[in-house]
């Protein structure tokens, strides 16, 4: 059972009166089995981060389907599609969303509050992804006093709290030094090899490098690169 | 467990985006409302015992009954009972025994000195039974008939001590008045005279032998053999006092009164006076209702505008597993902060203002008035109400903004601007 399939998904926003909105997403098809990483490429506008927030049930498809570890999401109510997120996703979001309010041990541990696994793991575990993140010293500062790069490895830390079956990324190593970026990338291949599925929208060629497959997203229409950019 | 952890993300903290400032902001009007509804409920209820009290005198087991419906007491100033219906009412079943009260027939005039103030006044004169005063005459005194040429043991109403202890009476350079300063102290009573009725008459030597709330407020009482010897005239016999054998059959000796002619019109005013209070408790909650619909609707808003502004963080934690259920749970928790925050507060404030109001007062009344009594007792209900009313109303005002929470599109919301 492949961990992610997108079958002839297209989306468009919502047309007004005045306007009619072209499709983001054509006729998008991929499969992503675990273990697998999966880079995605394309311009700016392309789609991509549509891509990753259908793939992550954030949106809804206006047409094809997405069947997550199994379950199609447009079929499934919003509390289990919560679980499934909080059971088996993990999200980087390009402009990192933390919680400013809080400290980064807080952030990190932010999913934690909505999963039911026992939350003395989860402060282990928060605490071991910080030490391998460079983190551990600022555990008790406010993330709204951190730097670009250090506020990325807290989203990346949290992504990976729940140690999810599938992790999807928007730029993940966009606001990191080379030696910091090698660090985040070396993590997501601990988790591959972990069974872990990895899609990732990226510009960055090191880690287009570290991918399995690269897929290129133009024009709403996807395809294949067999060699990295 | 588990299941309920996320509602610790609404947990007050240092930083959070829902500071204590917040909080007490938004629940100064749930406050106001729980101080007010626990001040008014607090003192309602002792001044409610107090009059009652003050009407109904110290003994339970007693009811005052009267023939005139014009009567008012021992202030009744139209008709008589007949001994026949004293006989009927000690046959009452329940009743233990009848004593008699009756104005003394003649004008009478109380010639005294106390504190060095003279004193000389029209009177009514009360005779009663021995047994309507019996448990309020001082140890080493009695209340009976001393036979002529001694000194007339007499009784002092209560109410005159509490009038002129509130500075109410007429005389007012008296000082302050005691049972125990006036016990043993004599007057002179002129029988057969008045002010508005000079005449001849006959001087008799009284000794204060109590001071009872069982003979109302018209004036000093003597034995009634005692006023039967002192007059050839027939007294008026104006009130009853029934001696019950349990307080609790008094609803059943009230009714078999009506059939005697009879009515209890103390304990109707009593009625009355529990009529008030209860309309007074009833003021006491709407207006607290008002604030607290008020603050209800300005929670609403504020809660909205939160949730506004929170959008980015709903969308977040929609994203990492919260489901809609638990995003609204957030925002009703809040509300329920917000709740406990006014609740505690107002409590908080209601006993401090009510303690400070009651001393107040209380440093104005006499404590013979008061009989020690407290003036400022919160009923646990008033507490009990406020909370329930606190609970209620910031779930209602909490319920539209976490439905708006519950509906956020975390994609949407993610592009917005923060």
């Amino acid at each position: 059972m492949s961990v992610l399939e997108l079958s002839s998904v297209g989306w468009s926003p919502k047309s007004t009166a005045r306007e009619e909105t072209p499709p983001v997403l054509g006729e998008v098809s991929l499969r992503l089995e675990a273990g697998e990483w999966l880079a995605l490429t394309g311009p700016s506008g392309s789609g991509k981060t549509t891509l990753l927030s259908l793939a992550a049930g954030l949106l809804k498809p206006g047409r094809g389907s997405v069947v997550l570890l199994g379950e199609q999401l447009g079929e499934i109510s919003e509390n289990r599609l919560a679980e499934l997120r909080s059971s088996s996703l993990g999200l980087i979001f390009q402009g990192f969303h933390l919680d400013d309010s809080r400290n980064t041990g807080d952030n990190i541990l932010l999913p934690g509050y909505f999963s039911s696994r026992p939350w003395f793991e989860l402060r282990q575990r928060s605490l071991d992804l910080a030490a391998q993140l460079g983190l551990t010293e600022h555990l008790s500062k406010s993330v709204s006093v951190l730097s670009g790069g250090q506020r990325q490895r807290v989203a990346v830390a949290r992504a990976l709290l729940l140690e999810p079956k599938l992790i999807l990324a928007d730029e993940p190593t966009g606001a990191l030094d080379r030696p910091t970026a090698q660090l985040v990338l070396d993590l997501l291949e601990k988790e591959k090899a972990r069974g872990t599925a990895i899609l990732t929208v990226t510009h960055d060629p090191v880690l287009q490098e570290r991918a399995d497959r690269i897929l290129h997203l133009r024009d709403g229409q996807l395809s294949e690169r067999t060699e990295a950019v | 467990m588990n299941r309920w952890r996320y509602l610790s993300l609404e947990r007050p903290r240092l930083g959070a985006r829902f500071r204590w400032k917040d909080r007490i902001l938004s629940s100064l009007g749930l406050a106001l409302g729980v101080l007010f509804l626990i001040v008014s409920w607090g003192l309602i209820a002792p001044a409610q015992e107090l009059v009652r009290s003050k009407i109904l005198g110290s003994l339970p087991d007693r009811i005052r009954a009267a023939p005139s419906k014009m009567s008012l007491g021992p202030l009744a100033v139209g008709g008589d009972v007949s001994e026949s219906t004293v006989e009927q009412a000690g046959e009452i079943p329940g009743v233990k025994a009848v004593y008699r009260q009756a104005h003394f027939p003649e004008p009478s005039q109380l010639r005294a000195r106390y504190a060095g103030e003279g004193l000389l006044t029209d009177l009514v004169l009360e005779m009663c039974d021995e047994g309507q005063v019996a448990g309020e005459i001082a140890s080493g005194y009695e209340f009976k008939d001393p036979g002529p040429g001694k000194d007339v043991p007499a009784v002092v109403p209560a109410a005159i001590l509490d009038l002129v202890n509130s500075g109410i009476s007429v005389n007012t350079k008296l000082p302050q008045l005691s049972s125990d300063a006036l016990i043993g102290k004599h007057f002179t009573l002129y029988l057969g005279t008045s002010s508005y009725r000079p005449g001849p008459y006959r001087e008799v030597r009284c000794v204060i032998v109590g001071v009872s709330d069982q003979i109302g407020a018209g004036g000093p009482a003597i034995p009634y053999e005692t006023g039967l010897r002192l007059t050839q005239e027939k007294p008026k016999l104006h009130t009853l006092t029934l001696q019950l054998d349990d307080p609790k059959v008094s609803g059943q000796v009230v009714g078999a009164m009506q059939t005697l002619g009879l009515r209890a019109p103390r304990l109707e005013i009593a009625e009355r006076v529990d009529g008030i209070a209860s309309l007074l408790k009833v003021l006491g909650l709407l207006l607290p209702g008002a604030i607290l619909l008020v603050t209800a609707l300005g929670l609403t808003s504020t809660l909205e505008l939160q949730v506004t502004r929170e959008r980015q963080l709903i969308a977040l934690y929609r994203a990492l597993g919260a489901t809609p259920g638990q995003t609204a749970g957030l925002y009703l928790v809040r509300a329920l902060s917000v709740a406990l925050t006014g609740f505690v507060a107002g409590v908080i404030g209601g006993l401090l203002t009510g303690r400070m109001l009651a001393l107040f007062l209380e440093s104005k009344l006499s404590a013979d008035l008061l009989g020690g009594v407290s003036l400022f007792q919160p009923p646990l209900s008033s507490v009990a109400i406020a909370l329930v009313f606190c609970l209620g109303v910031c779930l209602l005002a909490g319920w539209i903004p976490a439905r708006q929470a519950a509906r956020v599109e975390p994609a949407q919301a993610f592009r917005e601007p923060g």
